[in-house]
C-alpha cells in the first residue's frame, strides 16, 4: 500500500502541489493528534488513580479533542477540492492522449478505447481523484497505527515486528484479493463497454426516433441486463473466493493480539507495569488492531492506482502513435504543382479486402477534381489518406514531389479545408462552429457564412451568430440537417479564407434543399477559383462543374476526363449521369435526349 | 415529512427489488459492525478495572471480550464490503434498467429535447450512485440508534447527568444537513455546465469526431474551453465549500465544549470517590466514539439528503412518464385497422415545438389517400419532418387532428399504431451491433436470418452484408473489438433494411432515404420501392410518404405536397404542379437546369 499511496501523492502533487501538501499535512497532524490523545488518556487515568491533580491532562485532552474536530471538516473540504482538480487534470490528459496522435488508427483501436475508459475509473466506478478524499485519512490512520505501535514497542520492543508482520500479511492479502477483482473487471472492459453502449442507446436522443418506431426499449433493457450480468457473474465469483483464508487470518490475529494482552495483564497483576501504563498499552493495541483491516477507504485508492496504470498505458500508446506519424514541414504553400497518389495500397485495420490496390492519381494544384463512384468505393478513404489520417500500406502520396510520410501531419492539415459527409455538429455557438475551421486566425466569419449561403439562416437564429446550436442548452436552437451542412461548408470556406489551399467537399449538399444545392453549384466556380478542390458527390449537378472528373471502382480509377468527354465516351459515367438526368426529362425517357441536351 | 417518508419507502422498495436478500444482510452486517465497537468499550472497562484491582483473570476476561469483538469486526467488515459492493451493483442494474425503460419507453420526444428535462434526466443518471445503496443510510441509521442507545445506557451507568452529552451533537447533524441541501441545489444548477464539459470530452475522445478534431487542430481549443468552464463551476463549488466548513466548525466547537464538560464532571466525581478510574476511561472512550458516531451521523444525514433528492427526481421522472403514457392512452381505444380504406386526413393541424414559442405548422389540411405514394417537398426548415413526426406520434398536434380512416389517431394506442409504421430517417441510427441486430431490430419479434436477408433485399442492401467478413455475424462500427466500419452510404442502406423489416406497414415514411446513396443504388431502390408500394397499396391500402430534395424521385409520386411557411402551399401530381407554374415548378426547374 505504501507504494500505492506514494504514487498517488506524486500524481496529485503534479496537479496541485500546494493542495497536496496541505491535505497530506492535515492528515498527518490528525494522525499525530490521536496517539497524543491516547497518552493524555493514560495520564488522566493515572492522575485520577493516584489522586494527583488532573488539570494538566484535562486541558491537554480538551485542546487535542477540539483541534481534531476543527481539522476534520477542513481536511475533507480540501480533499474534495483536490479530488476534483485531479480528476479534471486526468480527464484532460485522457482527452489529449486520445486527440493528439495525428492518425485515426489510434482512436479506432478497441484497446485504446478500453484504456481510456479504465484510466478514468469508468470500469470500477471509482475515479483516481476520488482517493484524494480518502488519502489524508489513510495517512492519519497510518500515523496513528505507527505511533500506537511505538507505544507498544516502548513496552516490549519485539511485539512491534510481530504485530507489523501479522497486520501486514492480513492487509496485503485483502488488498491483493480486491486488486484481482478489479483486474478481472478491467479484463472485461470490451464486454462492459458493449453493455454500456446498449444503455447509452436507450438514453440518447440521436436514435430516439427509431427506438420509438421500432419499440426497442424492452430489447435494449433485456440485452443490457443479460450482457452486463454475463460479465459481472465472473467478477462476483472471484470476489466471493478465499473466505477460508480470511477466517484463518482473523484467527491468527486473535492469537497474536491475545499474546500481547496476556503479557500486559500478567505484568499489571504482578505490579511490573502501573495501571496507567497498562491502560496506555491496551489502548495502543486496540488502535493498532485496525491496521490489519481493508475497507472502503483503501478500496478506492487501490482502484485508483490500477486506473493510473491504464493512463500510463494509454499515454504510451499515444506517444507511439504520435511518433509513427511524424515528419517535417510541408513545402511552402503546398500544393503549388500537384498531389500525386502513386501505387497506393490501403487496407483498414481488421479488414481483409484492400480499399485501394495500386491506386494512381495525380491532382493538379489550383484546379478542381470530382471523384465519382459507388458506395464503399473508397472515396472518403481517399480523403483520409490525403489528410494523413492513415499512411498507405504501400506506395506513396507526393505533395509537390515530397512524400507525405515525411511531412508533419499537423502542419500539413492547416493547408486542408474539408467538409465531411458526417461533418461535426458542435454544440457551441454558430460563430464558433465556423471559426473552428481556422483556430487562432482572426478571419471574417460572416463572409464565409454568406458564401456558404448561411446568411438567412443566421438571421433567423434568436441570438444570431452567438446562438448555441443545440436544443439541449438554454437559449439554444436545433438546426435541420441541411442547415447544419451550410455551416459545415462555411467552416471549410472560412479555412480557405484563412489560408488553406486544398478544399475537400465530401457530399457537400446531400442534406440541402434545392435552393441550397443550386446556390452551391452556381457558385462552385467562385468557391473553388485558385484553390485545389476535390469534390466527392453522387449529385452530378455539382460533379459536372469540376474541371476534371474521375470514376473510381474497386480501388482503381476507371475513367478520367471532363464532363463533356466522359458523357461522350458513353461508358460508366455517362450511364450514371443519364440515370439521374433522364428523370428530369419530360415525356418518355430517352437517354440520348439527356445526352444531347447536356 | 410525508414526502420524506415516501422517499424512504421508495428507497427501501428500490433496494428490495434490486436484491432483497443482500438488502437484509447489509443491515445485519452494518449493525454487527457498529455494535461491536461500543461493546468493546465494555471489554476495555473490565480490563481496566482488572488492572486497578490487580486481578489478572478479570483483566484477561476483559481482553477476551475485546479480542472476540475485534475478530468479529474484521470478518463483518469483509463481508459487508462484499455485500455492499454487490448490492450497489445490483441496484445500479435495476435502476439503469428502470431509467432506460422510462427514457426509451416514453412515446414522445419532448424529454430528449428540452434543457430543463435533460437536466433532470442527466442528474438522475449521475445520481444512480446515491440511489444504488438506499439501505446504506438506513442500515447505518439503525446501527447508530442501537449504538447511541448503548452509549447513553453506559453514560447513565456512570451518572444520569451525562446522558445530556449526546444532545451537544445535534447541531452538527443540523449543520451537515443544511450544508448538504445547499450542495444539492448547486449541483442542480450546474447540470448544464456539466453537460458542456462532457460534450468537450466526447469530441476529443470519440472516433466519430476524430477526423475533424485532427484536421482543424481542435485539441487545445477543446481543452482550453473545458478548463474555462470547469473553473467557473469550481469557483461556485469552492465558495459553497467554505461556507460549509465554517458552519460545521461552529457546530463541532459546541460538541467539544460538551465533551470537555462531561470529562471534568466525571474526573471530579472520581476524585470525590463517586466514580472509578474505569468510569473515567469509559467516558473518555465513549466520548471519542460518540465523536465518531456524530461524524458518521453527519455523513448519513448528508447521504440521506442526497438520496432523498435523487429519489424525488426519479419519482418525478416516473410520474412524468406515467403522465405521458396516460395522456396518450385513449379512454376508448380504437383498433388499428388491418388495411386502410380511405386514408389519412390531416385536419387544421398546427404545431410548435414545446418551449420554442414559434409555430412550425399552421392549420395544415391534407388528405393522404389509401394506397398512394405521397412526396413532400419544401425548403430546409419548412416543416416536412415535423409533419412526419406528428404522423409517427412523436408529438401531438397543438391544434387540429389527424384521422386514420375517419378514426382520430389519438384514440388509437401509440404502440399498436407504431407497429404498423415503418420509417427510414435522414438522421438514421448507426447501431454498433452485429449486422444481424443492426438490421433485425426493425422487428424484434423476428429471430431468423432469412427474414433479415429478405428485408435487406427489399432495401437493395444485400451486397453490404455480402461484403462483410462474417456476414450477418459481423460486429459493425469501430467502437468494439473486431468491429468493421462502414461508409455512410452503407450505413444508410442498412437503416433502410431495418425499415423494411416490417412486412405489413400501413404507413411507410422515407425521410431523405437516399441522401448518402450513389446514383445506381438510388435508381434501383426507387424502382423497388415503387413496386413494393404498389403491392402494399393493393394488399392493404398502405401509404408511402417520401421526403426528398431530389425531384427526379419526387416526380414519380401520385401526390406531391409542397410545404412552405408552415402550410401546404401546393398539392397535386407532377404534371399538375408543373402546369400550375408555382413554387414546385420553380424548384424543379432549378434542379433540372443542372442536367441540361
Amino acid at each position: 500500500m505504501a507504494n500505492g499511496v506514494l504514487r498517488l501523492l506524486r500524481v496529485f502533487a503534479s496537479v496541485d502541489r500546494r493542495l497536496t501538501v496541505a491535505v497530506t499535512a492535515l492528515g498527518g497532524s490528525q494522525g499525530l493528534l490521536l496517539p497524543s490523545f491516547t497518552l493524555a488518556i493514560g495520564a488522566l487515568a493515572g492522575a485520577v488513580e493516584s489522586g494527583a491533580s488532573a488539570t494538566g491532562p484535562l486541558v491537554a485532552l480538551a485542546v487535542l479533542f477540539t483541534l481534531q474536530r476543527l481539522l476534520d471538516p477542513v481536511t475533507t473540504e480540501l480533499g474534495s477540492i483536490l479530488a476534483r482538480e485531479v480528476d479534471e487534470a486526468l480527464t484532460a490528459r485522457v482527452m489529449r492522449a486520445m486527440a493528439e496522435p495525428p492518425g485515426l488508427a489510434h482512436v479506432e483501436d478497441p484497446e485504446v478505447l478500453d484504456a481510456a475508459l479504465q484510466a478514468l475509473g469508468g470500469v470500477t466506478g471509482t475515479t483516481p481523484g476520488a482517493s484524494a478524499v480518502q488519502l489524508p485519512f489513510i495517512i492519519k490512520r497510518r500515523i496513528w497505527y505507527g505511533s500506537s505501535l511505538l507505544i507498544v514497542g516502548a513496552y516490549r520492543w519485539w511485539l512491534v515486528p510481530v504485530l507489523l508482520v501479522a497486520y501486514g500479511i492480513a492487509f496485503r492479502f485483502l488488498r491483493s484479493h480486491h486488486d484481482q477483482v478489479t483486474l478481472v473487471m478491467h479484463g472485461q472492459t470490451d464486454r462492459l463497454r458493449r453493455a454500456y453502449y446498449l444503455r447509452t442507446l436507450a438514453l440518447t436522443h440521436t436514435v430516439a426516433k427509431e427506438t420509438r418506431v421500432f419499440g426497442l426499449a424492452p430489447w435494449f433493457v433485456d440485452r443490457y441486463r443479460s450482457s452486463w450480468l454475463d460479465v459481472m457473474r465472473d467478477i462476483w465469483a472471484r470476489r466471493n473466493e478465499r473466505w477460508r483464508e480470511i477466517v484463518g487470518l482473523a484467527a491468527g490475529l486473535v492469537a497474536v493480539e491475545g499474546l500481547a494482552f496476556w503479557l500486559v495483564a500478567t505484568d499489571v497483576a504482578a505490579g511490573d507495569l502501573g495501571v496507567a501504563g497498562g491502560v496506555i498499552v491496551t489502548q495502543a493495541l486496540v488502535a493498532a488492531a485496525a491496521a490489519g483491516q481493508f475497507d472502503w477507504i483503501y478500496l478506492e485508492p487501490a482502484q485508483g492506482n490500477l486506473a493510473l496504470d491504464k493512463l500510463d498505458v494509454l499515454e504510451q500508446r499515444a506517444a507511439r502513435a504520435r511518433d509513427a506519424l511524424a515528419g517535417g514541414p510541408p513545402p511552402a504553400e503546398a500544393p503549388t504543382r500537384s498531389i500525386r497518389f502513386e501505387g497506393v495500397r490501403f487496407t483498414y485495420p481488421g479488414r481483409d479486402e484492400p480499399v485501394f490496390d495500386d491506386f494512381d492519381l495525380e491532382i493538379d494544384a489550383g484546379r478542381s477534381l470530382a471523384i465519382v463512384g459507388e458506395n464503399g468505393a473508397g472515396k472518403t478513404t481517399f480523403v483520409k489518406l490525403l489528410a494523413r489520417l492513415y499512411d498507405p500500406d504501400e506506395g506513396r502520396i507526393l505533395v509537390d514531389g515530397v512524400d507525405l510520410r515525411h511531412i508533419d501531419p499537423v502542419t500539413w492539415r492547416r493547408r486542408l479545408a474539408p467538409v465531411f459527409q458526417d461533418f461535426l455538429q458542435l454544440e457551441v455557438s454558430a460563430h464558433d462552429n465556423v471559426a473552428f475551421g481556422a483556430l487562432g486566425v482572426d478571419g471574417d466569419v460572416a463572409r464565409a457564412g454568406n458564401l456558404a449561403g448561411a446568411a438567412s439562416l443566421i438571421a433567423r437564429l434568436p441570438s444570431g451568430w452567438n446562438t448555441v446550436l443545440s436544443r439541449e442548452f438554454t437559449g439554444g436552437t436545433q438546426l435541420s440537417g441541411g442547415e447544419w451542412q451550410r455551416l459545415a461548408l462555411a467552416r471549410a470556406l472560412y479555412a480557405v479564407q484563412c489560408g488553406a489551399g486544398v478544399l475537400i467537399l465530401d457530399e457537400p449538399t446531400a442534406a440541402m434543399d434545392v435552393r441550397g444545392e443550386a446556390e452551391v453549384y452556381d457558385r462552385f466556380l467562385d468557391l473553388t477559383r485558385g484553390v485545389t478542390t476535390i469534390v466527392i458527390s453522387h449529385r452530378f449537378s455539382t460533379v459536372r462543374r469540376a474541371d476534371r472528373i474521375v470514376v473510381v471502382e474497386h480501388g482503381q480509377v476507371v475513367e478520367d476526363g471532363s464532363h463533356a468527354e466522359l458523357v461522350a465516351r458513353g461508358d460508366r459515367y455517362a450511364r450514371m449521369y443519364q440515370l439521374q438526368a433522364a428523370r428530369f426529362v419530360e415525356g418518355p425517357t430517352d437517354p440520348t435526349v439527356a445526352e444531347t441536351s447536356a | 415529512m410525508r414526502s420524506a417518508l415516501r422517499t424512504l419507502a421508495l428507497m427501501v422498495q428500490i433496494s428490495w427489488r434490486a436484491d432483497a436478500a443482500r438488502s437484509v444482510f447489509a443491515v445485519i452486517t452494518a449493525v454487527g459492525q457498529m455494535a461491536s465497537l461500543p461493546l468493546r468499550a465494555i471489554g476495555l472497562k473490565i480490563l481496566t478495572d482488572g488492572f486497578v484491582a490487580a486481578d489478572r483473570s478479570e483483566a484477561l476476561r476483559g481482553a477476551a471480550v475485546v479480542l472476540a469483538l475485534s475478530a468479529l469486526h474484521r470478518l463483518m467488515l469483509h463481508a459487508s464490503l462484499n455485500v455492499r459492493m454487490r448490492l450497489r451493483e445490483n441496484t445500479q442494474l435495476y435502476l439503469d434498467s428502470h431509467i432506460m425503460d422510462l427514457t426509451a419507453g416514453i412515446p414522445g420526444l419532448e424529454h430528449h429535447e428540452r434543457p430543463e428535462y435533460l437536466d433532470q434526466v442527466e442528474l438522475i443518471r449521475n445520481e444512480r450512485g446515491y440511489l444504488a445503496n438506499p439501505f446504506n443510510p438506513i442500515s447505518w441509521t439503525i446501527a447508530s440508534i442501537f449504538q447511541s442507545a448503548s452509549v447513553v445506557a453506559m453514560l447513565v451507568g456512570v451518572h444520569p447527568a451525562l446522558a445530556l452529552l449526546p444532545l451537544f451533537g445535534i447541531p452538527t447533524a443540523w449543520a451537515t444537513g443544511r450544508g448538504e441541501y445547499r450542495l444539492v441545489a448547486l449541483v442542480d444548477g450546474q447540470a448544464e455546465g456539466n453537460r458542456v464539459l462532457r460534450h468537450h470530452f466526447e469530441l476529443a475522445t470519440k472516433p466519430e469526431s476524430a477526423k475533424e478534431v485532427r484536421i482543424f487542430g481542435l485539441t487545445d481549443e477543446l481543452l482550453r474551453r473545458r478548463r474555462a468552464r470547469f473553473d467557473v463551476l469550481e469557483r461556485e463549488r469552492r465558495q459553497l465549500g467554505l461556507e460549509r466548513v465554517l458552519l460545521s466548525t461552529g457546530a463541532w466547537l459546541l460538541f467539544a465544549a460538551g465533551y470537555v464538560g462531561a470529562l471534568v464532571f466525571t474526573v471530579r466525581a472520581a476524585s470525590r470517590g463517586d466514580a472509578t478510574v474505569g468510569d473515567v476511561v469509559l467516558v473518555l472512550s465513549i466520548g471519542t466514539q460518540l465523536d465518531q458516531q456524530l461524524a458518521e451521523l453527519g455523513e448519513n444525514v448528508a447521504w440521506f439528503v442526497r438520496t432523498h433528492r435523487a429519489v424525488r427526481r426519479l419519482r418525478w421522472f416516473t410520474d412524468y412518464a406515467e403522465g405521458v403514457h396516460a395522456a396518450l392512452t385513449p379512454a376508448a381505444p380504437a383498433a388499428v385497422p388491418d388495411r386502410l380504406a380511405g386514408g389519412i386526413t390531416v385536419e387544421g393541424v398546427s404545431f410548435g415545438y414545446p418551449g420554442t414559442g414559434t409555430a412550425v405548422l399552421e392549420g395544415v389540411d391534407l388528405q393522404l389517400p389509401a394506397g398512394s405514394t405521397v412526396a413532400i417537398v419544401g425548403e430546409n426548415g419548412a416543416g416536412k419532418t415535423t409533419l412526419v413526426k406528428l404522423l409517427c406520434r412523436f408529438y401531438e398536434p397543438t391544434a387540429g387532428r389527424i384521422l386514420v380512416d375517419g378514426v382520430d389517431l389519438r384514440s388509437i394506442p401509440v404502440d399498436g399504431w407504431r407497429r404498423r409504421v415503418a420509417t427510414g430517417f435522414q438522421d438514421f441510427a448507426m447501431f454498433q451491433l452485429l449486422a444481424r441486430e443492426t438490421v433485425g431490430v426493425g422487428d424484434t419479434s423476428v429471430d431468423d436470418d432469412a427474414d433479415v436477408l429478405a428485408a435487406l433485399a427489399r432495401a437493395a442492401a444485400a451486397e453490404v452484408v455480402d461484403e462483410l467478413p462474417t456476414g450477418l455475424g459481423t460486429q459493425l462500427g469501430r467502437e468494439f473489438d473486431g468491429g468493421v466500419e462502414l461508409s455512410l452510404g452503407q450505413w444508410q442502406k442498412l437503416a433502410l433494411g431495418r425499415a423494411m423489416m416490417r412486412e405489413t406497414p400501413l404507413l411507410l415514411v422515407l425521410d431523405e432515404p437516399t441522401a448518402s446513396l450513389d446514383a445506381p443504388t438510388e435508381h434501383r431502390l426507387f424502382e423497388r420501392f415503387a413496386g413494393a408500394a404498389q403491392d402494399a397499396a393493393r394488399e392493404r391500402g398502405a401509404i408511402t410518404i417520401l421526403i426528398s430534395h431530389r425531384f427526379s424521385t419526387v416526380r414519380m409520386a401520385d401526390l406531391i405536397l409542397v410545404i412552405a411557411g408552415g402550410r401546404i402551399a401546393e398539392a397535386g401530381d407532377h404534371a399538375t404542379l408543373m402546369r400550375a407554374g408555382g413554387l414546385y415548378a420553380e424548384l424543379y426547374d432549378l434542379q433540372a437546369r443542372a442536367y441540361r
